[in-house]
């Protein structure tokens, strides 16, 4: 009964993301969508947030929407314990390795805390989303957000007006470095004399300061910018909405397109919810990976871009569509990080639509 | 023992009533929210209270916040509302986890008391700057203090990010590297987290009182707060003395740093942890009382320990902690107002004139010079 009350209390919190269809895209995506009635299982679920929490509209609950998905379909118990501080990390992770069969810990910044606490639960298993811990009860996964944000980045610059792009970060991690990079390259590839604006909060828990960022990009000239920076990239959102027409958002780690209709251009996907879900699911059937490490790219399905917006036409969905078959097929490497980014020379596919800023483009009507 | 109005019994009363208020008022918030509060409670207390480990994560909660408690206390009683204690602590942690990470190959007898001290300096001196700032050129503290704050972040993301070519840093955690063995301070109860940090604290919360209620240093300091006009006119250094209390108060932080990155987290990060604002409502409920400071320092810890358990538990959002915790600054608040009030003193039996802690109550004869007030630095 307390179990059953629990989860609808959980329930009841995120139903803003909810709202966004995630669940259904993430399981297309990833082609497991185990469709029908909830199995009941024993085991339960602990996810321990990072201080942005749970309501980030982002990471977190991204994680969440994987966990109310095995809650509901796999019948394990979901429970999601909150940290304020740095402090509440490893009593949070210890507590889960007390109480449940998966504790999953959302975020890079968790890494000390999992190394510290999963020893200590030997016959546990943890799970670390966004880093690696190598432990024989732990299963880490990092993404590729470089190739996700590399599709980003080539659609912003086609549709920019401006040839001037914005990134607006959080803490620089290496996920969102990643991010950042990929996104730069994309963009160069398309338009060579593009101009990035690169701002970070360093926090990511701070919209106000996410939205002072973003409305200082758009008044130097950037008309699309990309908020990698969990609850502070919120405030991305109401400065792009606060400009109106002609001024876009690309949505990093998922569809945030209720927080400004009509101005988010696409989000890049980052398949969170489904490494969370896949790793419930990994111990409910028994064959948890621990010990081992998982790097999702697009290849994988683990990123991927999606939720376009109808301003984007069919002739860049296809130049979009054929950067990311070349990534799969290898032809394309984003660069990972600032050396690779320095030493990358953007190659154009042929035959791809054109940025709108360049002057062989036809003039915006 | 007086019973009037200001004394510190009257106080230490006070508190636990606001205390008590703030509690009675959370519980009816947790109704509303649709929870039981009386498991809220049970459920907070058992966890931080029920267990070894419990306690000892109370104790670990509890350090830095008296350690920052005392560092907003030593500054009000000279006069100054340190909102800088922030900037003093993660200055602090950051130059403890410098030293830690660096492998001279020193023993532990060595390398902890030398990263310990090079945090309090480094938090001296965070503190300090603003007090001779308004020494010498009138800067409110409050303003100071909080540019400060910014600073150090800014100053740590900085070195983080661009220097990790000469210091112990690694941008991949956005921290320093971690602190060595060597000067890791150690846990002193086994398969808990409590290290010898919290040592530290307990020390600091007495030493101090000493010094403010004991020692002719401390005297100045409290006839510095009460009246500058006074001060002056009794010989005593208005701006010396200011300027010492804020690099005493800015040391303290930086020892809660030092126990942070050197007890606790074995690393410094870049993220703030917030504990300098916390620490200035566990100065204000301590009623600027060192021996003050650590209840309520201990209060603010167990709250935060106890709301882990709490919310695993009951279900309860760890946020209605911050919630008490405002309640509590709150009720502590109206208290000292009600405190002014004419009705409210009446109740008392003043036998001299009202106030804080004058230098009679503790029975020290006021230090007169007899030459003329000397210029501030």
């Amino acid at each position: 009964m307390a179990g059953i009350t629990r989860l609808n209390a959980r329930m009841n919190r995120r139903r803003v993301i909810a709202a966004s269809g995630g669940t259904v895209l993430g399981a297309a995506i990833f082609g497991n969508l185990s469709v029908g009635s909830a199995q009941e299982s024993d085991v339960t679920v602990t996810m321990v947030t990072d201080t942005a929490g749970v309501g980030d509209q982002n990471f977190n609950d991204l994680a969440v929407l994987g966990g109310d998905r095995a809650a509901e379909e796999l019948g394990v118990t979901f429970n999601i314990l909150e940290s304020q501080t740095q402090a509440d990390y490893s009593p949070n992770l210890a507590q889960g390795g007390e109480t449940s069969d998966l504790t999953i810990a959302v975020g890079a910044l968790l890494g000390d805390a999992v190394a510290e606490v999963a020893p200590q639960f030997p016959d546990k298993f943890f799970a670390l989303l966004d880093g690696v811990v190598e432990q024989d009860n732990v299963y880490s996964v990092v993404f590729r957000e470089h190739e996700g944000a590399y599709l980003g980045g080539v659609l912003s610059a086609l549709v920019s007006q401006s040839g001037i792009l914005g990134v607006v970060g959080g803490i620089r991690v290496p996920p969102v470095a990643r991010y950042e990079v990929g996104f730069v390259a994309g963009a160069r590839t398309i338009n060579p004399d593009i101009e990035v604006l690169i701002s970070y909060a360093d926090s990511f828990e701070d919209p106000a300061l996410g939205q002072e960022l973003t409305l200082a990009q758009l008044n130097n000239g950037a008309d699309v910018v990309l908020p990698i920076a969990g609850r502070t990239g919120v405030g991305s959102f109401d400065a792009v909405n606060e400009q109106g027409e002609g001024f876009w958002i690309m949505a990093g780690d998922t569809d945030q397109s209720h927080l400004a209709p009509g101005r988010q251009l696409a989000a890049i996907r980052k398949g969170v919810d489904v490494a969370f879900f896949d790793a419930a699911q990994a111990v409910v059937d028994g064959n948890f990976p621990g010990g081992t490490v998982d790097d999702l790219g697009l290849v994988e399905g683990g990123m991927d871009i999606y939720a376009f917006d109808a301003t984007v036409d069919q002739s860049m969905l296809d130049t979009v569509a054929a950067y990311k078959q070349a990534i799969i097929d290898g032809v394309i490497v984003p660069p990972a990080d600032d050396d690779a980014l320095a030493a990358f020379v953007p190659t154009p596919l042929d035959g791809a639509a054109t940025p709108a800023a360049s002057p062989a483009a036809t003039p915006a009507s | 023992m007086t019973i009037r109005p200001g004394s510190a019994f009257v106080n230490a009363v006070g508190s636990v009533v606001a205390v008590l208020v703030a509690l009675l008022i959370g519980a009816v918030v947790i109704v509303i929210s649709g929870q039981d509060p009386w498991e809220a409670y049970r459920s907070l207390a058992e966890g931080a209270l029920g267990s070894r480990r419990g306690r000892a994560e109370t104790l670990v909660y509890a350090a830095p916040l008296i350690l920052g408690g005392l560092a907003f206390a030593v500054a009000a009683r000279a006069g100054m509302f340190n909102v800088g204690i922030e900037g003093q602590l993660v200055i602090g942690g950051f130059a403890a986890a410098l030293v830690g990470a660096t492998d001279w190959g020193l023993p532990s007898a060595i390398h902890i008391p030398l990263a310990v001290l090079v945090a309090a300096i480094a938090g001296g001196v965070w503190g300090f700057i603003p007090g001779v700032l308004k020494a010498a050129t009138g800067a409110h503290e409050v303003i100071t203090t909080i540019m400060l704050n910014y600073l150090a972040f800014r100053l740590i993301i900085y070195s983080i990010q661009r220097r990790s070519d000469w210091l112990p840093v690694d941008d991949s955690v956005q921290g320093t590297e971690r602190v060595l063995d060597t000067a890791r301070l150690p846990i002193v109860l086994d398969a808990t987290r409590l290290h010898a940090g919290v040592a530290i604290a307990f020390v600091a919360a007495f030493t101090i009182w000493f010094v403010l209620f004991h020692t002719t240093f401390g005297y100045k300091v409290r006839t510095v707060g009460l009246s500058e006009g006074a001060a002056r006119y009794g010989g005593i250094r208005w701006g010396m003395t200011i300027a010492i209390a804020m690099a005493l108060a800015g040391a303290l932080a930086g020892l809660a740093g030092a126990g942070e990155s050197l007890g606790l987290h074995g690393r410094h990060s870049a993220v703030p942890p917030g504990l300098g604002f916390t620490a200035i409502a566990v100065g204000l409920v301590g009623r600027n009382h060192p021996i003050g400071v650590i209840f309520s320092g201990l209060l603010f810890g167990l709250l935060s320990a106890g709301a882990l358990t709490m919310q695993a538990e009951a279900d309860v959002s760890r946020d209605i902690v911050l919630v008490l915790q405002g309640l509590v600054i709150l009720a502590v608040a109206a208290f000292e107002a009600m405190n002014r009030l004419p009705w409210f003193r009446g109740l008392g039996t003043p036998k001299t004139p009202s106030g804080g802690d004058r230098a009679s109550d503790t029975g020290m004869a006021p230090e007169i010079e007899s030459r003329p007030a000397p210029p501030a630095i």
